[in-house]
């Protein structure tokens, strides 16, 4: 009897294991068919002089997308022109908003309106009052956040949407994102989108 | 007989189990298929922050002249409650929007909408009072869009496909739009006097963007919208809804 108990529950734990695993694997949505137009390798970015300050938390947040698949690299360029990212910081939102930051894709110098084309660059604002150094006060975000957002965003870009798994970066920050850069999750997402 | 008995117990527990199992985990994470568009989607309750998560997500948003689009964000904090809203508004107020007026700052858009207050529930405001209520995203043409937004042209671009100047937009945010004349709402607000260079007069904003605006029912209660492809809402009933008298004991 105790070895068909023994059984029963090996072959139970064998059952939530397979059950499980597979559906843990893919956390990711993706805003439509669409996709950085001609792919999202050696792209390059811009940081416009009102982001100066916050260059780095920007820079180190992009560049996590970088040294998982070959198929999406991104590099910062001083040539604006060039840009497929051009990031901005500013008074860009009233002051009960809790937007930390916002990406809008372009198409053919007008606003993406269909996820299920393929869209050319984007422009991310980053709220000032929101994306700045902590002030021991409650105000402000830590490296950790700001980073984080910033590579949310360029998520967005890459054509990911939101999730609510909170140790994926493309969660938001106000749904209890845990995550500072791309999980498996996340890298899962790019690839559907781009191939590996 | 009793390891007969043993064994449809069993049985029944793993089906249970893998059932709910098979609900929990691909519910979430289900394959919707739309024509010609596969999309993951995630099927959660109480998050209306994707466009994604929208059970009515339809990838046309083309409507007869008017073209609308909604800009993708990161939020530090969603308001999902009542208590979470009231505590955190200055001032909860029902009113009817009279008047939206497009205006620019920083080569972004804005509406500024004239709201006449019907109730006060929290707030130094009254009956009859007419406020500014600014929120981002907006309509206008896309001709006025091109020249007030100032969007640069890249050296990778072809710009072909240049949009008519008359033709219409409608700008939001994760699947939320602007308010329109004639709409009926609650409304969390926050002081953000001096935001917009341009207004002197008080101006308020909704706390969390969209997350404090909700619309007048038919049963007398107000209901946030769903995010949506278009502006014409959908109202489902996990949406937080709000009675009159949750908004009386306020006061």
């Amino acid at each position: 009897m105790k070895k068909r108990v023994g059984k029963f529950i090996s072959f139970f734990a064998a059952l939530v294991v397979a059950f499980l695993i597979p559906f843990t694997t893919f956390a990711y949505n993706r805003l439509g068919t669409g996709k950085v137009s001609g792919g999202a390798s050696g792209l390059l970015f811009y940081i416009d002089s009102s982001a100066y300050e916050y260059r780095h938390s920007i820079m180190y947040g992009i560049q996590y997308w970088n040294g998982h698949i070959s198929t999406v690299s991104v590099y910062q360029t001083t040539n604006k022109p060039s840009s497929r990212c051009d990031n901005y910081w500013g008074s860009y939102f009233p002051a009960n908003s809790t937007i930390i930051a916002e990406t809008q894709l372009i198409l053919n110098n007008q606003p993406t309106y269909n996820y299920n084309v393929d869209w050319y660059w984007c422009k991310i604002f980053y709220n000032q009052n929101i994306y700045k150094y902590e002030d021991g006060q409650g105000n402000g975000l830590s490296y950790f956040n700001r980073k984080g957002t910033a590579c949310h965003e360029y998520g967005h870009f890459l054509g990911l949407a939101h999730v609510s798994t909170t140790a994926c970066i493309m969660c938001q920050l106000g749904s209890g994102r845990t995550a500072g850069q791309p999980s498996n999750d996340d890298i899962n997402g790019i690839t559907a989108i781009y191939g590996s | 007989m009793k390891k007969v008995k043993n064994i449809v117990i069993a049985s029944t527990i793993l089906i249970t189990f893998a059932l709910s199992g098979c609900n929990s985990s691909m519910a979430s994470y289900k394959t919707k298929s739309m024509g010609d568009k596969e999309m993951l989607t995630e099927n959660t309750v109480g998050n209306a922050s994707s466009l994604a998560n929208s059970s009515d997500f339809i990838p046309i948003i083309d409507e007869g002249n008017t073209r609308y689009f909604s800009w993708h964000t990161d939020r530090i904090r969603n308001y999902q409650s009542f208590d979470d809203l009231s505590s955190n508004a200055p001032a909860v107020v029902t009113g009817e929007c009279i008047e939206t007026t497009t205006v620019y700052k920083l080569h972004n858009i804005y509406t500024l909408s004239r709201i006449c207050i019907q109730d006060v529930y929290k707030g130094d405001l009254h009956h009859g009072d007419n406020i500014w209520v600014v929120e981002c995203g907006g309509r206008t043409t896309f001709g006025e869009y091109d020249y007030n937004c100032m969007v640069d042209e890249k050296e990778f671009e072809n710009n072909e496909d240049r949009l008519p100047d008359d033709y219409q937009l409608v700008i939001g945010i994760d699947g939320f739009y602007p308010l329109k004349s004639g709409e009926s709402v609650l409304l969390f607000l926050g002081d953000t006097s001096g935001f917009l260079p341009g207004v002197s007069d008080p101006l308020y904003d909704i706390i969390g963007d969209t997350d404090g605006k909700l619309y007048a029912q038919q049963d007398g209660t107000y209901r946030k919208a769903s995010p949506s492809q278009t502006d014409h809402y959908v109202f489902d009933e996990g949406n937080l809804t709000i009675s009159v008298e949750e908004l009386e004991s306020l006061e």
